[in-house]
């Protein structure tokens, strides 16, 4: 069992099955929520990790010198290894990325190495964080 | 709720206890020979939502085995795969953690399909029951 949130790790985003149709809500979350590709969302993983931090902390993310504020609302099966910290929501992953949510995909989305993970005090706004 | 033995006195049911996020699983077996029923085992899962359970063609010691599924998250479900002893107590026999889980049900093969993420796309694995060995066994994926 992982103690506690590590600061650094890999992250991908939600296959797209998670809400097949972008105009419907997607499938419910360990909080209850309905999965959007474009909210600022995450799920935490593996299993070892599920209770290192509670649902509903906001983690603030920084990835290729960009930064993101995501609200933790879900769990995730992970890929069998402790390196993979989290899945992103598309407009989290795409923000990361680099890229327009509109092109992240199952075709196109890879693995994304976090370089710094902390939690950020409630009420922070989700969303892209200016980091000039 | 499935019954467990042929004439339906023996029976397992799953069901959700309270509401996001403080949901939990139940997974109970009863005796339904009278009334009222008479819980003889039950467990549970804490955080666990939109349980399952469905009989499988697959049997161990000659009875069918029951799987469960459930959530934990969106991408996170588990199957939890239970039989019966010889003295009929409930006895979990393979525990599967993956993105999603489904199955291919043929008339002479039932598979259960694990999907991991090892990016963001879902792969299937595939799983026989082996009830020589009682054990899981990946096997290929039949075409779908």
């Amino acid at each position: 069992m992982a103690d506690d949130l590590p600061r650094t790790g890999i992250a991908s985003t939600y296959s797209d099955s998670f809400q097949p149709d972008p105009s419907k809500p997607g499938l419910r979350t360990a909080t209850g929520e309905h999965y959007s590709h474009l909210g600022f969302t995450a799920a935490i993983m593996p299993h070892a990790r599920w209770y290192v931090v509670p649902m509903g902390t906001l983690l603030r993310l920084k990835s290729n010198g960009r930064c993101v504020v995501v609200k933790l609302n879900d769990r995730g099966g992970g890929n069998g290894t402790m390196a993979r910290v989290l899945d992103l929501s598309h407009a989290a992953y795409a923000h990361l990325a680099g890229v327009p949510v509109s092109t992240v995909s199952d075709r196109s989305a890879g693995l994304l190495t976090l370089d710094d993970i902390e939690t950020t005090p409630a009420g922070t706004p989700l969303g892209p964080v200016s980091t000039t | 709720m499935i019954s467990a033995n042929d004439d339906g006195t023996l029976r397992w049911a799953a069901w959700q206890l309270g509401a996001p996020p403080s949901q939990s699983v139940r997974l109970t077996f009863y005796d339904a020979t009278h009334a009222p029923a008479r819980p003889l085992w039950s467990t549970g899962w804490p955080d666990a939502y939109n349980p399952l359970v469905q009989a499988t063609s697959w049997t161990h010691a000659g009875r069918p085995v029951l799987a469960l599924t459930m959530q934990f998250g969106a991408a996170a479900q588990q199957v939890d795969l239970y039989g019966l002893d010889a003295a009929s107590h409930p006895v979990r026999m393979a525990e599967m953690l993956g993105a999603a889980v489904g199955w291919v049900v043929h008339p002479d093969r039932t598979v259960l399909i694990v999907y991991q993420t090892p990016v963001s796309a879902l792969v299937p694995h595939c799983f026989d029951w082996q009830d020589r060995t009682g054990q899981l066994a990946e096997v290929k994926c039949p075409a779908q």
